[in-house]
């Protein structure tokens, strides 16, 4: 067991000094609403504010915020310890902070003493303009009109209870864009830090659970070159809807979805010999280094590391790292080894030109590649479907819509079922964008269900797909029929 | 607010502090924790009862329900506060219905993650592992804390992709405003394909539903731990082989013993025995790999023999798995990985007993090789340290080669690790032996000097009894204690006898009026009586063991005028000594001496205890690699290095990835076995070409030759020369090679021939030259047979070294003619060539210094060495053409062109004058070479023969003469 945390004196020193800038901070909240900026009031608590922000930026060595949600105080990654004061103190400030939409301050730097006096001189004193949607940005932009530029208001923290929640999208946006950016900080780290690992996997099998159809079409929606992190998600993703499909149990499934996602992982490891061995070689040979440093050695780690070297060994096992008599891959690799091929061919990267999913399902069908059990081809294509989200299509009426909403594999009553669930019916709904002559179908109108009735009694067809490229900005109002609500759920609009 | 009693605060803060108070038992004490666990669900589950759901608000230092506090602490240590809060918890809420095993699973998961740091699961993911119905929760996980905080890099990557995925949701407006043009329409994917895709979709469906659960049972299957870690044993066996790789050699051994103490972690003995016997196996098989890789598998014997391995297997060493037991012996045994030393330190640090017992086992089947680490070890001024190295030594088979062990350790400064030297030296007694004792006749310890007279005493060795005479006279002895006293008159008995009589009457005072000394005569009393004190009755005793006429007639006058109670042990004495009883005090310690070690078990009977079950097939690994893809840019790689010998050693592992040369997508194929009969270790492999540096060890046949001043039992050299790249054009131009000199190791083991008839009479120098200018050896055909023809007038190629023919001799030495005309030829002085001779190539880095090559024993200059011409050795052991006295045929003789020969060729070489071998016996000698090396001396000088008219003598002889002494029968 390792040894419990340090409480050394850098952890002491910004202890105190968090709880000082706590109290100084509130402290200059309520002075400004009292004094003017000409008053002697504003020089001491300035001057103990300025203090304790250089002593945290000495120690921590980079800018500070200070946030207080939900009772908690934060200074960057330190929680405070309150005591009853500072307890009262956070709840008061929480409060004028919410006043302003705000969560918290951020210094950037030390900043100058005037411009502490202003910017707390109009925290307490600024009133939005009439119309205004909210408080947050006019008080922001005030200040940099004033020349505040080196303390900031922090955003708004979501609430604990709504994080990753609320209309169609907001979990998929929230899970895909939070694990893309956290997994580019797994993916640099050694030893591999596995436990953010199973979190993300985890949080991802609970995304599966309420909007499966639209996770599993994020990593196609995208344009830009996808980052190792990124693709890690994309096949993590991929792995525990496939876990799902086939009826594995929650815990299974995160474990599949884990290896997904830290197949790649031996990047993170320094390649001895960048004009020896590519980077998928010394990836794929240098993740074995987690057999040693992981501190749990089980099956599942056993099965993350045989994908790391498995997956890129590529239908006839020639590929990266090149090795003699490879067994056959266990079934987890050669999940994750389809995933890959499958958003390789349907993104356009690493050598494949970009494909349709359509294509590449039918011919995946068609031709399933060696070292990989044909049945789990079938099970993969039928969990992405033919058709998945975002898929933009002409009907047989000449309407183009996008396809937006798949009921196949939604819930969780999918876990530990057999037959698998994949086998179960699939309902394909499509959002009519334009008509045949280019003009918007009214929302009321627009979503229809593939092989239901039109108002001609004619079944809806496909008649085939087109190229998403020039409808990209329609294809995201088909899938979020609601951005506003998804950008505030999100927490995003704070950040605008 | 502080909760009040009887409020769902209190009810939690008592949970809580029960949470605190019982983690820490887990494992520790697993009553108690059960009955901790009962207490906190019973609480739980009474406030759940009375109040419904209770949500629990975590922070630091807190822990908060509504509005009251329920716990707090600002305690740096077991601060259940904290230890959820870090863990990520935000809220805990437990729900009415919760269980026991809910709430005990809860705890064991708490205490389990509380302090674990370094685990692959925290808390939070157990949980949701878990799934515990009415324990829900709220957690922060690390990422979305950076967005909390609005961690400008983090925050920036979340935007990045969102705006990437759904471009222009932020500022998208609600309703869809059309378009101002028409967008293009182009095809993906056309009718006839979406027509396609309706029809898979039907089809796939149906096959989905006819394949039925195999392949989900496939999946619950391979989630079988040990058939995972079979798995990748596998893969890891492929990564061994991989070459270039850049994993490094230590990782990648680290993560084989990783792999295997995982086996032995579930206690799959058996699956355990299989990876590494399969392992094993593969490295085993290291020689029909490609050099580089044979080399790097060679080098991973330690990840699965090793001591790494080893503790682990000790840990956990099953007492009643007697063939898994007997298995792990025959496998560390026999990989011979292990040193002594290691062992050692892991049987100090090992806990279960059986893994001590097992280790102490392999302990005591160390070879000598390991002997210069335990003289280390036995210098170590903790004496606990040393006594068990020696126990182990004593326990082992090392017999004699311990013995300068155990001398050394006579001078150890704690007296008990001395008796226990003197101890081990109870199997050998010498003069060397005599010599290390006999100062400890004096040691201050009475332990020491026991047992040091009973080794005197168990070896007869009379010569000391001058010592023990001096012993007993001197003031000293009157400190030892009785038992001590007798022992040491007894000792004196049994190797003095009568001739130190004068000594026991001495220590009796019998002829100085006894007792009464100076107040007796004072007195002028007659003969006074002799007072019992210890030294007399240890002197009747001595003599009682002495047991002759003339000891017995003491005692008898010595009784005459003993006090009653010494008068009763000379009576005691004399009956003893009647019977032959007497002399009990050696007797005891003697037999206390430790008894020789039982005969070891053959380690070999358990090869077989635990199946021959193989992972995979280590063969499978035989077939060419892939072909590479290198990064765009990379250099062409070279050719690969050869397979240095078995013999050779090692290079020492490398931290860094091993990249040897190698042709640009091109792999490699393992070198084909030879079907030549070739020798135990042929110089070149089929293919191989010689590196600078490459090492090989040399065998002559015959095995040695020796003069009276040395012996030359084999040779060891280090080729030098230029990169295999220009090795053709180098023995084209025929440059001269800058040479290592020739090492003569001395062999203390002779090794007999009986028949050197058929030897090719080749130097060493003559071997070298021709070995390294890819030639014969200059030697002249046997008379015996027609000179051979003269090769053709092609250029001067160098043949091969190993004989093609299958019939012909394998080895160096059969592709030397057998000269038996060879003029003598004089070794080469000390200023030979080599040291003038300019390289052509620059010489390696390490390089040997160009200092003259050193003849072992023979000191700066060898002196001539005439003789008689060697006849043909016999072959290298394993080599299949029986002694013959007829050379056998030679697939090519001296080319009348010589390629370039080991020294420079313009630089004058001294006409040799006698052969290297000048005192190398006739063939009617050749077997005293090995028993009487004087007889190698054909024509001794004057003083060599005044020497060898002595008489020669025994070591026993030697040793009589010297001390002048019977040594006894």
């Amino acid at each position: 067991m390792a040894a419990r945390p340090q409480f050394d004196a850098g952890h002491e020193r910004i202890q105190a000094a968090g709880k000082q800038l706590l109290t100084y901070v509130f402290s200059l909240i309520k002075t400004g609403e009292v004094h003017e900026l000409n008053n002697e009031a504003w020089y001491r608590p300035t001057e103990k504010l300025l203090d304790n922000l250089d002593t945290l930026i000495k120690i921590e060595r980079q800018g500070i915020t200070l946030v207080v949600h939900e009772g908690v105080a934060q200074v960057n990654s330190h929680a405070l310890w309150l005591d009853s004061n500072t307890t009262e103190q956070t709840q008061a400030l929480e409060q004028f902070l919410a006043q302003r939409e705000a969560g918290g301050l951020i210094f950037p730097e030390l900043p100058p003493e005037q411009q502490v006096k202003v910017f707390f001189n109009m925290f307490a004193r600024f009133r939005a303009p009439d119309g205004a949607e909210d408080q947050f940005n006019p008080l922001q932009s005030a200040l940099l009109k004033e020349g505040v530029t080196k303390v900031r208001l922090a955003p708004q923290p979501l609430r604990l209870e709504g994080i990753g929640q609320g209309v169609r999208g907001v979990a998929s946006l929230w899970f895909y864009a939070k694990c893309s950016a956290g997994m580019g900080l797994v993916m640099d780290r050694t030893p591999v830090d596995v436990k953010s690992g199973r979190r993300v996997a985890q949080e991802l099998v609970d995304a599966c659970g309420s909007e499966q159809d639209l996770l599993t079409a994020m990593p196609f929606l995208g344009r830009q070159e996808p980052s190792p992190a990124r693709r890690a998600v994309d096949v993590g993703i991929l792995c525990a809807a496939t876990g799902r499909a086939l009826g594995l149990s929650t815990v299974q499934c995160a474990d599949l979805a884990t290896t997904g996602l830290l197949h790649g992982v031996g990047a993170a490891y320094e390649n001895p010999d960048p004009a020896e061995f590519t980077i998928p070689e010394a990836a794929g040979t240098l993740a074995v280094k987690q057999l040693v440093e992981g501190s749990k050695f089980g099956a599942a780690m056993a099965q993350r590391v045989a994908a790391a070297v498995e997956c890129a060994l590529g239908p006839d096992g020639s590929g990266p790292p090149y090795i003699s008599g490879a067994p056959d891959p266990l079934p987890s690799s050669q999940v994750v080894a389809l995933a890959r091929l499958y958003l390789d061919r349907c993104n356009g990267t690493n050598g494949h030109p970009r494909e349709s999913a359509l294509l590449v399902g039918l011919d995946l069908l068609a031709n399933p590649p060696a070292r990989i059990h044909p049945q789990l081809v079938r099970v993969f294509v039928c969990m992405m479907g033919l058709l998945p989200v975002g898929t933009v299509v002409e009907l047989h009426n000449g309407d183009v819509g996008v396809v937006c909403d798949v009921d196949h594999l939604r819930g969780r009553d999918v876990y530990r079922r057999s037959p698998p669930p994949v086998t179960r019916s699939r309902k394909v709904f499509i959002e009519r964008m334009r008509d045949a002559k280019g003009k918007v179908v009214p929302e009321r109108k627009s979503r229809i269900q593939l092989d239901d009735a039109d108002e001609h009694g004619n079944s809806w067809t496909i008649t085939r797909t087109l190229d998403p490229e020039p409808w990209r900005e329609l294809v995201t109002r088909a899938i979020i029929r609601r951005p506003a609500t998804v950008v505030a759920q999100l927490g995003l609009k704070a950040n605008a | 607010m502080a909760a009040e009693e009887g409020s769902a605060a209190h009810a939690i803060r008592e949970a809580m502090k029960g949470l605190r108070d019982a983690a820490p038992l887990l494992g520790v004490n697993d009553e108690t924790f059960d009955k901790a666990c009962g207490e906190i669900a019973s609480t739980l589950r009474g406030a759940t009862g009375e109040f419904g759901d209770i949500e629990l608000q975590v922070a630091t230092n807190r822990i908060t329900v509504g509005e009251d506090i329920a716990f707090r602490s600002e305690a740096k240590e077991n601060n259940v506060a904290f230890d959820l809060f870090r863990q990520g918890l935000r809220r805990i809420i437990f729900k009415p219905g919760l269980t026991d095993e809910e709430v005990t699973t809860f705890v064991i998961r708490f205490a389990e993650c509380r302090s674990a740091d370094q685990v692959d699961e925290d808390f939070v993911s157990t949980l949701w592992r878990e799934q515990l119905p009415n324990i829900q929760y709220i957690a922060l996980d690390g990422f979305t804390e950076k967005i909390f905080m609005s961690e400008a890099d983090f925050v920036g990557a979340f935007r990045g992709v969102i705006d990437d995925v759904v471009p222009g949701l932020t500022t998208m407006e609600e309703l869809d405003p059309g378009d101002e043009a028409a967008r293009a329409r182009e095809t993906q994917a056309d009718a006839q394909a979406t027509e396609s895709a309706d029809t898979w979709s039907i089809r796939l469906r149906k096959q989905l539903v006819d394949d039925g659960p195999p392949l989900v049972q496939e999946f619950r299957a391979a989630d079988d731990e040990l058939d995972c870690f079979d798995h990748l044993a596998h893969l890891l066996g492929c990564l061994m082989v991989k070459h270039p790789s850049p994993l490094s050699l230590e990782s990648i051994a680290e993560a084989i013993t990783r792999l295997l103490v995982a086996y032995l972690e579930k206690e799959a003995w058996e699956r355990f025995a299989d990876a590494t016997r399969t392992l094993r196996q593969l490295i085993e098989q290291a020689e029909t790999f490609d050099a580089t890789v044979a080399v790097r598998l060679r080098q991973l014997y330690e990840a699965i023999a090793g001591d790494s391995l080893v503790e682990s297997v000790a840990h956990t060493l099953d007492p009643e798995n007697t063939d898994y037991t007997a298995w792990c012996r025959w496998h560390f045994v026999s990989a011979g990985v292990l040193k002594a030393p290691a062992l050692l330190t892991i049987i100090n640090r090992a806990t279960n007993p059986p893994g001590v017992d097992f280790l102490k086992d392999l302990l005591r089947r160390q070879g000598t090789e390991s002997l210069d680490p335990w003289v280390e070890r036995l210098k170590d001024p903790n004496a606990g340290v040393v006594l068990e190295v020696l126990d182990v030594i004593l326990g082992s088979d090392l017999g004699v080669q311990a013995r300068p062990m155990f001398i050394e350790t006579l001078k150890h400064q704690a007296p008990e690790v001395r008796a226990k030297a003197v101890e081990g030296l109870s199997g050998t007694y010498d003069l060397t032996v005599r010599e290390a004792l006999l100062p400890l006749l004096r040691d201050p310890s009475s332990k020491v000097r026991k047992a040091i007279v009973s080794r005197f005493v168990a070896f007869k060795d009379k010569s000391v009894a001058t010592y023990l005479g001096s012993a007993i006279r001197s003031s000293l002895f009157f400190e030892f204690d009785e038992d001590e006293q007798r022992l040491y008159f007894e000792a004196l008995a049994k190797l003095g006898g009568a001739r130190f009589m004068d000594v026991y009457r001495e220590q009796l005072h019998i002829d100085d009026g006894g007792g009464g000394g100076f107040v007796g005569k004072l007195l002028k009393r007659g003969q006074s009586t002799l007072a019992d004190n210890p030294t007399r009755r240890a002197a009747v005793s001595g003599l009682a063991a002495m047991g002759s006429k003339d000891a017995l007639n003491l005692i008898a006058e010595v009784k005459k005028r003993a006090d009653l109670n010494l008068g009763s042990h000379c009576d005691v004495s004399i009956r003893l000594a009647q019977r032959g009883d007497a002399g009990g005090a050696v007797e005891a310690l003697d037999s206390s001496a430790p008894k020789a070690a039982e005969p070891e078990e053959d380690v070999g009977i358990g090869e077989s205890r635990m199946g021959e079950r193989l992972v995979f097939l280590p063969t499978a690994m035989r077939v060419a690699p892939p072909t590479r893809v290198r990064p765009a840019g990379a250099p062409p790689r070279q050719e690969a290095a050869p397979a240095p010998a078995a013999e050779a050693p090692a290079p020492a592992a490398e931290p860094t990835a091993e990249v040897a040369p190698q042709p640009a997508a091109a792999p490699v194929a393992p070198a084909p076995a030879l079907d030549l009969p070739l020798g135990e270790r042929p110089i070149l492999r089929d293919g191989e070409i010689f590196l600078p540096d490459d090492r090989r060890r040399l065998k002559a046949e015959p095995g040695e030759a020796a003069d009276n001043r040395f012996r030359l039992t084999g040779v060891r050299g280090v080729l030098v020369g230029p990169p295999a790249s220009a090795a053709a054009q180098t023995r084209a131009t025929e440059p001269p090679k800058p040479v290592m000199p020739v090492r003569i190791v001395e062999r203390s083991t002779p090794t007999a021939h009986a028949d050197w008839t058929h030897q090719p009479d080749t130097t060493v120098e003559d071997i070298l030259q021709s070995y390294l200018t890819g030639g014969p050896a200059p030697v002249e055909p046997p008379a015996s047979e027609p000179p051979p023809e003269p090769a053709t007038s092609e250029p001067p190629v160098a043949p091969p070294l190993v004989a093609p023919d299958s019939e012909a001799p394998t080895g160096l030495f059969p592709l030397t003619p057998p000269p038996l005309t060879t003029p003598p030829v004089t070794a080469p002085p000390v200023t030979a060539p080599p040291l003038t001779a300019p390289p052509l190539t620059p010489p390696p880095l390490t390089a040997p210094p160009l200092t003259p090559p050193p003849l072992t024993g023979s000191g700066p200059t060898t002196p001539p060495l005439a003789s008689e011409p060697l006849t043909p050795p016999p072959l290298a052991a394993g080599a299949s053409v029986g002694p013959s006295p007829t050379p056998p045929p030679r697939p090519s003789t001296a080319p009348p062109s010589m390629p370039p020969p080991l020294y420079d060729m313009d630089a004058p070489v001294p006409e040799p004058e006698a052969p290297l071998f000048a005192n190398a016996p006739s063939p009617a000698q050749a077997e005293d070479v090995v028993v009487e090396p004087d007889l190698l001396a054909p024509e001794p000088s004057e003083a060599a023969q005044a020497e060898a008219a002595a008489p020669s003598a025994t070591v026993d002889d030697m040793l009589k003469d010297f001390l002048q002494l019977d040594l006894g029968d």
